[in-house]
């Protein structure tokens, strides 16, 4: 949404190099502003934090029409969250293989999500509400092991119900316990119950199966708009 | 005089069986009897299901309780009675980690690590002697306190959680203060001072607890401030828990919270339920923290708050034999809530319970 707001003031390649400095300022700020403003968790919680904001931020910040191609954006993130994390959260030299993981997350992620919203613009959505959507769809699937929390305690699904969730994969890649955490675990019984979280590496290449068939998805509506518009004006 | 004194002989030959009965005051012999036929029919289901490996699901936590239920079984099993029980140990070695822990994942690493170390310290071989002594570091590192930058103050200080950067709780911290006692951790090590400062945060006793929200019920609670059963209201895992805690540490049994964790138990006496909580939720994580705290307390019968006699080994014993399955096992089939829809680690459980009845 930011990314389309300056698409409209400044299409093309002035919005992405705005937003391409714009977001890593608001995710340093808010990663900050998170560990300083709420004490009580370690780095690996503030770490996952960290990767949630940079993926949805990123993603409202999404230009549309990046230059550079598709993997520049989740690239871009990728950077973000590197730099960040250690800068505004600290890590250790052991931590920096966990900081490093996040990050690739945080690109996987983010191309999934970049890849929905090409789809949505696509089938003639506007960006901005191509990327609420994309939002939206991220919020609800994280928020699974919450909504869908009775539901798997009383059928024994809690890995389906987790693996749903985006926040499992980051939290796999994290090497935090989220479900077991303060908040999640009152509000959810998951963290009650056997489960184990989603293998990274089988995270990471949904991923990009996902971004993938989006993106191919999203090429293949283009280009039959495309002809379609053809026809009507040879018609 | 002579036929009274036969008669008065007689009659003590024939008495003698049944004073013994009535003399012993810590369990029914019959009781005990099928007590341990219990424990073995829960052993050979385990042994039964013991993958190659000799670990059970491949998991730390399960295996070290299926080992510790056998290795403090009646019949004594240690390390020379074959490889059900020299696998398990070799499976648990192998999840030795460069930080000490014990596990085969991130997740409950505190459970893990403390569940193996008692079990390992229960085989009596001093070659483990090195894995515990590194364990125990993981343990001690875990507390929270000044070095994970958290004051005095705060309601987690002095805490054990499941072991990465969750909140702490009072059932992990009851583990691994029962690990690091059974491990023979230095008393003077300053993890058990800062434990009881946790500890006391969890206890509904207003005058040792310094958080706002501490009833005076004399019961403990999950985390301080919260209970998974309403607001902060004390229940019975977590009592005996605390109980256990506050014994484990150091605090005398005439202290006062360890009084008020008491007179909290004989106020809610019971095997039929955990007591304040909702419907069969941890039940058997309840039997298993009862049997160690009433263990630990000493005493052999418990007078409720109805001046009613309980003796706690036969109630135990009576209410387990009732609830085992044919096939020996016992598994909670009204909840799936820490695990107790496992077999294998109801039965473990219950089974550690029990020895520690009979013993």
């Amino acid at each position: 949404m930011i990314g389309a707001a300056a698409t409209q003031r400044a299409p093309g390649a002035r919005a992405s190099v705005w937003c391409a400095w714009v977001t890593p300022v608001i995710v340093f700020v808010a990663a900050v502003a998170l560990r300083h403003g709420v004490p009580g968790h370690g780095l690996h919680a503030h770490w996952l934090a960290v990767a949630v904001i940079c993926v949805a931020v990123g993603h409202l910040s999404w230009p549309a029409r990046c230059p550079g191609g598709l993997l520049a954006w989740p690239l871009l993130m990728a950077g973000t969250a590197l730099a960040v994390m250690p800068a505004a959260i600290g890590a250790s030299q052991a931590d920096l293989a966990v900081v490093a993981a996040l990050a690739l997350g945080v690109a996987l992620l983010g191309g999934v999500l970049d890849g929905f919203a090409a789809l949505l613009v696509a089938l003639r959505v506007s960006p901005g509400a191509a990327c609420a959507s994309g939002l939206a769809l991220f919020a609800v699937a994280a928020a699974a092991p919450l909504w869908l929390g009775p539901w798997a305690e009383l059928s024994g699904g809690a890995d389906l119900v987790i693996a749903v969730s985006p926040l499992s994969y980051l939290a796999a890649l994290a090497q935090y316990d989220y479900l077991r955490g303060q908040w999640f675990y009152v509000h959810s019984p998951l963290g009650s119950l056997r489960f184990d979280y989603p293998d990274p590496a089988a995270g990471s290449a949904a991923c990009v199966v996902l971004a993938a068939a989006c993106r191919v998805l999203a090429r293949c509506v283009g280009a039959r708009t495309a002809s379609a518009a053809r026809d009507a004006r040879d018609a | 005089m002579r036929p009274l004194r036969v008669l008065a002989l007689c009659a003590a030959v024939l008495l003698a069986p049944l004073q013994a009965h009535a003399a012993d005051p810590v369990m029914d012999p019959d009781l005990r009897a099928k007590a341990k036929r219990a424990t073995d029919e829960g052993l050979r289901f385990l042994r039964s299901v013991q993958g190659e490996d000799g670990s059970w699901l491949g998991s730390v936590g399960v295996t070290a309780l299926a080992l510790r239920a056998f290795l403090e079984s009646h019949r004594g099993y240690d390390e020379s009675d074959g490889a059900f029980i020299t696998r398990p140990v070799a499976f648990l070695l192998s999840k030795v980690n460069d930080d000490g822990s014990i596990s085969e994942s991130i997740q409950n690493r505190n459970y893990n690590t403390a569940t193996a170390i008692f079990a390992l310290k229960a085989t009596g071989n001093p070659t483990y002697a090195t894995v515990i002594a590194g364990a125990q570091k993981f343990l001690t590192g875990l507390q929270i306190d000044e070095g994970e930058g958290y004051a005095r103050d705060h309601k987690y200080y002095g805490g054990i959680g499941y072991g990465g950067d969750e909140r702490p709780d009072l059932s992990n911290q009851y583990l691994a203060l029962e690990a690091l006692s059974k491990t023979a951790l230095d008393p003077k090590d300053p993890v058990w001072e800062k434990a009881l400062v946790f500890v006391n945060r969890t206890q509904n006793r207003s005058e040792s607890n310094d958080q706002a929200w501490a009833g005076n019920d004399g019961g403990f609670t999950y985390m301080p401030g919260y209970s998974p059963y309403g607001g902060t209201a004390s229940y019975g895992g977590m009592t005996h828990a605390g109980l256990i805690s506050l014994i484990y540490a150091g605090v005398d049994r005439s202290d006062p919270r360890v009084q008020a964790a008491y007179d909290w138990i004989r106020a809610n006496y019971t095997l039929d339920e955990n007591p304040g909580v909702k419907g069969r939720h941890g039940l058997f994580y309840y039997f298993t923290a009862f049997a160690k705290s009433m263990s630990a307390v000493g005493e052999a019968e418990v007078v409720d708050v109805a001046n009613q006699r309980h003796n706690w080994r036969n109630d135990l014993a009576r209410k387990l034999l009732s609830l085992q399955a044919p096939d020996g096992t016992w598994v909670n089939s009204d909840s799936q809530r820490w695990w107790e829809g496992v077999k294998e680690l109801v039965t473990a459980r219950s089974v550690i319970a029990l020895n520690l009845a009979v013993r």
